[in-house]
């Protein structure tokens, strides 16, 4: 299994946070079933700069929200920070009827009886884990006021008719939001001040080159620098406005990839991955435009890969 | 053959996409021969001005400019540019061999269909030719001119510019900024050359074998525009009934319903206070008809050129006016996800029903709780109304580019929206639309916007709100771009005696209007246009329901507050 201390060595994260992390992992080792919550990454988030920042915060005791627009790595890098302290993680996804009682814990009948069934927030604050609060602004503020004595000084859950508890001293959240999705909302000042906010920028050439040749080692660097131009190529039309961000999916790049490594010819395998993200047929031309302006007609697996 | 807006935007998208940069309006766009998006010469016209940079082609075409040959010169320099840029563009874009081998292949199918005896054409089929590693058959002069046109890759900017020069120099004794007079007779007069024209020459004209659109010098947006032109505004100048039924033809171009239906309309819409008002439905999607001669026909020119100056303003501020939209479609987005119906549900966990308690113990049902969900509030429709009067003038391209700006984010929601304008005249009170629900793909027909005459709101609002009985969707929301200050020349009747439509009277008539869609659940919001002055009548008739855009950069966030209030409210 990867070390992720070592990647983050490699990153050229300072040796000083490298060596609080692992004291903060002596401190708080993840014993037992929590240890199978504890993630291992499938991606890993390349930039020290964001690291550092993250790392140093979360060191602090603060909680992290991570800020950028689609395909920037928000959730592989809240999910390589659990992974780098060692902790385990609870994912909530969060979606327009998130409540309290879909984070804290709602009532339930069992055996002829009311009893609590925990939330993920709760379960993260009995064990000290790292709540990963996906597309936070998705919800309405007022559902999310609950979470505010969770993530201020207090460090607390106090839910009606239940023991007030205080958050375990490793428990971290880390949330992600994107201004421009659909459904999405501007967060209150009131949330928003309770978490350091990191901006998180566009993945660069260079990490999109590392992040394929990763997963695909016998990727043909020419072929490399084709598809992380392609994505570029897509996010400047997004950025100057032509496109919704749906054809942006790294997930779809990548998953594309993998289809043209198991021996489907190129063109299509974008089409899949990427074209087909938007159910609009104008945008799927456009896509197709940059797809054409860049590649060939045809792409066989063994033009791509070694 | 039209070039649909549709290709126009994908032709820009293609050069963008080569330049690497959005921030620009191209000056040429590329069309195959059926008016379709040219995916090689756009990549290459991108492509070029990221190699060369925009202001050492600007330059190098702009010498071409009055030349009796420019249209010659300008797709010989073209094709060489074409062999420059492919030459060191085509190692990073592996798609570039192919695209240009099938451009060539396209060429040299069509050359069988047209005669060879022109120069371009042969120096094109030959250098096409090259391009499919054939070996064309030439004269001795024309080859040398053809390896002369093929520039190489490793020039920049400059100095390809100084080598396009010298070569229209030396073949064809072309020197920037000559009058004709000190011009040379070409040294191969004896051919003849394909689509050469002179003086001012068409926007859309020949390139390679399809068509190059080329972007027009517009002088301003229409804050600058010129002062009110004459109104004809009675009866007596047309003289009489019909005359003036032509004459509104004239001016705003056919009608858009037949007039059986227009009288049906008529009468049931020009009853109470504007009893003795007329209506005239118009497409408003072309004002160029040569035919139309005299003061309409004038008017129509002028509308022509406003239509220009509209796209001009918008393509001045092209970013901003980009980024308005995007963020306006991201608000509207939210709203119509964020505001959906509650809906109270039985379920296993949530709040505890004490009522069914009894159920969990005696009947083993563990769904004793309730839990609230969100359901589809139902279908919304748009209906975008632009004052198109005369006291709109000074502001009609930013209304134009308001009025496209919301139109384009309501249809990049998929929310179906109709936009027309309405202005009075004679005592007609004319709608022209620009686009109906269902065409997603005209919302640059909104840039035909121009203002004239008077402005009866009232009518306007209600012949609106009539025709929003089509709409194919359950909620209906009404958006006037507006002034607020209704003015229009034939009078209310009260009883036996006159009332100007104008002031207080014009303002409360246009309220009674708005409250009138509101009993029918059309929800009216008014994006107010207009000076401090008019504010107290603005809220008089839109109450709360209106906004008002001081800058460009609130635009996005103030109309889509107000729609989403709006969406918010729907039932």
């Amino acid at each position: 299994m990867l070390d992720m201390l070592d990647f983050l060595k490699t990153e050229g994260v300072q040796p000083r946070i490298l060596s609080e992390i692992e004291r903060f992992r002596g401190q708080f080792p993840a014993e037992g079933a929590l240890q199978r919550r504890v993630p291992v990454p499938r991606y890993l988030y390349y930039g020290r700069e964001i690291w550092e920042e993250a790392a140093t915060a979360l060191l602090c005791g603060e909680n992290v929200l991570l800020v950028g627009p689609k395909a920037t790595g928000k959730n592989v890098l809240a999910e390589n920070l659990a992974a780098a302290f060692g902790r385990p993680s609870w994912d909530v996804s969060f979606y327009i009827n998130t409540d309290a009682a879909t984070l804290l814990g709602t009532d339930t009948f069992a055996d002829g009886a009311v009893t609590l069934r925990k939330g993920p927030i709760y379960q993260c604050a009995e064990t000290g884990g790292f709540g990963i609060l996906d597309e936070i602004n998705m919800a309405k503020n007022e559902s999310l006021a609950v979470l505010h004595a969770t993530l201020d000084f207090r460090r607390s859950i106090d839910m009606p008719g239940y023991e007030r508890i205080v958050l375990h001293d490793a428990a971290r959240f880390i949330a992600t939001m994107n201004y421009g999705y659909a459904g999405t909302r501007e967060l209150n000042e009131a949330l928003a001040s309770r978490f350091v906010v990191i901006d998180m920028p566009a993945i660069p050439a260079e990490g999109l080159m590392k992040l394929m040749t990763r997963e695909f080692p016998d990727l043909r660097p020419e072929y490399g620098t084709h598809f992380a131009s392609l994505f570029q190529d897509i996010q400047k039309k997004c950025d100057g406005g032509e496109l919704s961000t749906k054809p942006l999916d790294l997930r779809g790049l990548l998953a594309a990839l993998r289809l043209i490594h198991a021996g489907l010819e190129g063109n299509r395998a974008l089409e899949l991955g990427l074209v087909n993200k938007s159910f609009d047929d104008f945008e799927r031309q456009l896509v197709l435009d940059v797809i054409r302006a860049r590649l060939p007609e045809i792409i066989r697996r063994e033009d791509v890969f070694a | 053959m039209e070039i649909l807006d549709s290709e126009k935007r994908r032709a820009r998208n293609l050069i963008w996409n080569a330049a690497g940069d959005y921030d620009f309006e191209p000056e040429l766009k590329a069309y195959d021969q059926d008016g379709r998006a040219d995916l090689y010469w756009n990549s290459i016209i991108g492509t070029a001005r990221r190699l060369y940079g925009s202001d050492n082609l600007q330059r190098l075409f702009a010498a071409l400019e009055g030349h009796p040959d420019q249209q010659l010169f300008e797709q010989l320099i073209w094709l060489g540019l074409e062999n420059a840029a492919f030459a060191r563009e085509s190692a990073c874009r592996p798609a570039l061999p192919a695209l240009r081998v099938s451009y060539a292949r396209r060429v040299l199918a069509l050359e069988h269909a047209r005669p060879m005896d022109q120069l371009l054409d042969v120096l094109e089929s030959a250098h096409f030719r090259r391009a499919l590693g054939q070996s064309p058959a030439m004269t001795p002069g024309n080859r040398e001119m053809l390896d002369a046109l093929e520039f190489p890759g490793d020039l920049d900017g400059p100095a390809l510019a100084r080598r396009a020069l010298d070569f229209l120099h030396q073949y064809f004794h072309f020197t920037p900024g000559a009058s004709p007079a000190e011009r040379k007779p070409p040294r191969r007069r004896f051919l003849a050359f394909r689509r050469s024209g002179k003086g001012d020459l068409p926007a859309v004209r020949g390139f390679g074998y399809g068509y190059g659109e080329h972007t027009v010098p517009s002088d301003g947006g229409g804050t600058e525009a010129g002062p009110p032109k004459r109104r004809i505004t009675d009866l007596s100048v047309a003289q009489s009934e019909a005359a003036l039924q032509a004459y509104i033809q004239n001016f705003f171009g056919p009608s858009l319903y037949d007039p059986h239906t227009v009288r049906e309309l008529e009468s049931e819409l020009c009853a109470g206070d504007h009893r003795d008002c007329r209506l005239y439905y118009a497409r408003g999607d072309d004002m160029r008809d040569g035919d139309v001669r005299g003061y309409a026909g004038a008017q129509r020119r002028a509308a022509s050129k406003q239509m220009e100056k509209n796209k001009a303003a918008y393509q001045a501020d092209l970013v901003r006016h980009r980024a308005g939209i995007q963020r306006l479609t991201a608000r509207i987005q939210n709203a119509l996800l964020a505001y959906l119906q509650p809906a109270p549900v039985r379920a296993a966990s949530g709040t505890l029903d004490p009522g069914r308690i009894w159920r969990g113990i005696y009947l083993d049902d563990d769904r004793v709780f309730t839990r609230i969900l969100r359901t589809d509030p139902g279908d919304l429709s748009v209906d975008l109304l632009l004052d198109a009067s005369t006291s709109q003038l000074d502001r009609q391209a930013t209304v134009a580019a308001q009025g496209y700006m919301i139109a384009e984010s309501l249809t990049r929601c998929g929310i179906p929206v109709r936009v027309s304008s309405f202005c009075s005249l004679s005592g007609y009170t004319i709608l022209s639309r620009y686009r109906d629900y269902r065409e997603t793909g005209a919302n640059e027909r909104i840039f035909h916007y121009f203002t004239t005459g008077c402005n009866r709101d009232g009518l306007a609002i209600r012949a609106v709100g009539k025709g929003m009985e089509d709409s194919p969707c359950e909620h209906r929301m009404l958006i006037l771009l507006s002034d607020a200050r209704p003015n229009d020349v034939v009078k209310l009747r009260r009883g036996g005696s006159y009332l100007d439509y104008a002031g207080q009277e014009g303002i409360q008539n246009a309220a009674r209007e708005v409250r009138s869609l509101l009993h029918r659940q059309i929800s009216v919001v008014c994006v107010f246009t207009g000076d401090d002055k008019d504010v107290p009548a603005a809220h008089t008739i839109y109450g709360r329901d209106f906004a008002r855009i001081r800058s460009l950069d609130q635009f996005a966030d103030t109309v889509g507050t107000l729609i989403q209030n709006q969406i918010r409210g729907l039932s």
